[in-house]
């Protein structure tokens, strides 16, 4: 006769057969998302960005040379910062010691100096993971409080800040309005930084990938379920339109290459991507870890509706793509073509695909 | 050892609920950080923890009552989109509010109101395609996992259906056998997405392909959802995990929380409640977030309280002397 622990086995043995079985003839609720071509309407289309995209790619060997090469960026870039608050939006989806899953603290710290030598008339820092709940804990152990206290400024939890309801213009999801955290949606500009990596979902997640912290878990859950379902990819480009995030500071200097967002393996890039258009941003990016873009499915759409992923219209300063680029590895779950894998032919089957 | 009912301990539990009643705001609800916009959340769980202060219950209640959404579900937002999953926490502090009412007429009808909601509201766990594959392959009585979503229309996770759970544990509607079955399919959902080696994160286990590992926020949770199945060894081997993980606690919330797992499974809670009394500010607060605070606040009466509030019956009221 089985024990408990046998049966639990033997069923949960079961359920993560019948789970890929499910998958692959995308039965069960939370299928993988493949590369989707999207079609935009005339109104989607005419959000587009007219203007030509400002990008800084400058070379920071490690941490402790960040503040010379974005002091030097910003002053390339001349962003509009004198007299206006800011939200820095940083990615702190996870606490792993060992693997650099979070935007290094040493970037937000060069960050918040550049930007208070630039006029900045307040600056705040946060993000709201989208897995777990304390992200105050996520705060300490990466060692953004201390740089918060350091500069005497507030760290926002996203997930529990006070909303407000933002309208959707692009509506790729069907939703027509957001709750949005107050923290950032008042600030006059929302800056964008993440750690540069791959993405088991997106294939890349970047300054674009990373504005999904800014909605909020006691509103839509953990994790951010309502926008999943949707396809992130819409989501990706109905978010950036909603908050309008008004500059990108890519934390490249040692990027995640692999299993991303949370199980890749460190890949130093030695890169700082600055400039103010994301889609741009993300698509130097991109060109840096020599990812197929095109495959990029949040990208192509942004490309349509938001901003430039054409390099014709980006103007690059500082280094050049081929100084810094190198190849990142896929995650698994793509073939070498950055194609999305059918979760049925994996090896290790049970992937639910819905976070 | 030392006297876990100690003056000491008392005075520490008197300091911190006067801080959290001094939190709430005056529409009757609390924020989740001091001095911000109050949110069914943190309000839920600080109704419970100051339920012995009528005056504070009774300006929650009301507050509640008037932000019932017209579905019978409600928000946690003021802006009231639409309803959401805090509907369950709603019904606890309601409860826990209303027992105390001279005409409980109003409360009744807000609580099946909200019962109805969630039992209308449950997350479908496969596809119309699966259930009816699942419908030829297992028959028509097959009864399969079945758990609460976050937002309307999305999949069930694990907070969302724990809370539903504990708020059916005082309503009279889950004597009904179709309710009873229902609560049982969110009961085998829950159980199905314990993690490995115990424990529960937000409700799957390999979001990215790998292992994502527990959460002590959400297995505390669960395993108050599942006290009716305490002798299952999935519950078993959560306690242990929870357990072990006390000494590297250094998160107030989590310590919080695991506190309120553990004591009321019976759990050695000393080394928590040093740890916690260590982390106590003049003011009588353990952490700003008023979440926190409230969970500590009920975690340590759940520990040191004479008559400790019983969780996972969620029948708190009667369980404290009235003041």
């Amino acid at each position: 006769m089985k024990n408990d622990e046998e049966e639990s086995a033997s069923r949960r043995s079961f359920l993560q057969t019948g789970a890929t079985v499910l998958l692959g003839s995308g039965l069960l609720s939370g299928c993988a998302e493949t590369f989707v071509s999207e079609h935009a309407s005339e109104e989607q289309l005419a959000f587009k960005r007219k203007q030509r995209s400002n990008v800084y790619l400058a070379w920071a060997e490690d941490y402790d040379s960040v503040l010379p090469a974005m002091t030097e960026a910003v002053k390339q870039l001349s962003p509009q910062i004198k007299g206006k608050s800011i939200f820095l939006k940083i990615n702190l989806v996870d606490y792993r010691p060992d693997i650099p899953v979070f935007t290094n603290p040493a970037v937000v710290d060069a960050a918040i100096r550049v930007l208070q030598d630039a006029g900045a008339s307040t600056i705040r820092v946060g993000d709201g993971p989208a897995l777990a709940r304390d992200t105050e804990e996520f705060a300490r152990l990466s060692g953004m409080l201390d740089v918060c206290k350091k500069h005497a400024l507030e760290f926002v939890d996203l997930n529990i800040d006070d909303l407000q309801k933002v309208e959707n213009p692009l509506k790729f999801t069907g939703i027509s309005e957001f709750l949005l955290p107050k923290s950032v949606m008042s600030s006059d500009m929302v800056i964008s930084m993440p750690k540069l990596k791959t993405h088991h979902w997106a294939l890349m997640t970047c300054s674009m990938k990373n504005m999904f912290g800014v909605i909020p878990g006691r509103k839509y859950g953990w994790p951010k379920n309502i926008l999943h379902v949707r396809g992130i990819h819409r989501s990706i480009v109905d978010i950036v339109a909603a908050v309008k995030p008004g500059f990108a500071i890519v934390d490249g200097i040692i990027g995640m290459e692999g299993n991303g967002p949370l199980n890749g393996s460190a890949k130093p890039l030695h890169a700082l991507i600055l400039g103010d258009d994301l889609t741009a941003v993300d698509t130097v990016c991109a060109l840096c870890m020599d990812l197929p873009v095109h495959k990029i499915s949040y990208l192509n759409l942004a490309g349509m509706v938001l901003g430039n992923n054409d390099m014709a219209q980006i103007e690059l300063k500082g280094k050049s793509i081929d100084a810094v680029k190198q190849k990142f590895k896929l995650p698994p779950n793509y073939s070498a073509d950055g194609t999305p894998i059918d979760p049925a032919k994996l090896k290790n089957g049970a992937e639910s695909g819905v976070t | 050892m030392s006297n876990l009912k100690s003056s000491d301990n008392n005075l520490a539990l008197t300091r911190a609920l006067r801080y959290l009643k001094s939190l709430q705001n005056e529409n009757g609800f609390w924020p989740y950080l001091p001095n911000r916009e109050g949110a069914l959340e943190p309000s839920g769980w600080a109704a419970i923890a100051c339920r012995d202060d009528q005056s504070c219950l009774s300006s929650f209640s009301k507050g509640l009552l008037q932000n019932q959404n017209g579905d019978g579900g409600w928000s946690n937002d003021s802006a009231r989109i639409d309803s959401d999953w805090s509907t369950a926490l709603a019904l606890l502090a309601l409860r826990q509010a209303g027992i105390r009412e001279t005409s409980p007429g109003i409360f009744q009808k807000a609580c099946k109101k909200g019962e109805d909601w969630l039992l209308e509201n449950r997350a479908e766990y496969y596809t119309s395609g699966a259930r009816f594959a699942l419908l030829i392959w297992k028959g028509p009585e097959y009864s399969y996992p079945q758990g609460w979503p976050w937002s309307k229309n999305t999949y069930g996770w694990v907070e969302p259906t724990a809370y539903v759970l504990l708020s059916f544990r005082q309503s009279e509607q889950a004597k009904k056998e179709e309710v009873a079955q229902v609560l049982e399919q969110a009961e085998d959902f829950l159980i199905n997405l314990c993690c490995k080696d115990g424990g529960w994160n937000f409700g799957d286990q390999t979001p990215f392909g790998r292992l994502y590992p527990p959460d002590v926020q959400s297995s505390t949770l669960a395993i108050l959802a599942l006290q009716t199945r305490k002798d299952d060894f999935r519950v078993k081997q959560s306690l242990k995990w929870l357990s072990e993980r006390v000494g590297s606690m250094e998160s107030v919330s989590e310590m919080s929380w695991a506190m309120l797992a553990l004591s009321s499974s019976g759990e050695n809670c000393n080394e928590l409640i040093q740890k916690l009394l260590a982390r106590q500010a003049d003011d009588g607060s353990f952490s700003s977030n008023v979440l926190t605070q409230s969970v500590a606040c009920l975690a340590f009466e759940t520990v040191i309280g004479d008559s400790p509030p019983d969780l996972a019956s969620m029948h708190l009221s009667s369980m404290r002397g009235k003041k």
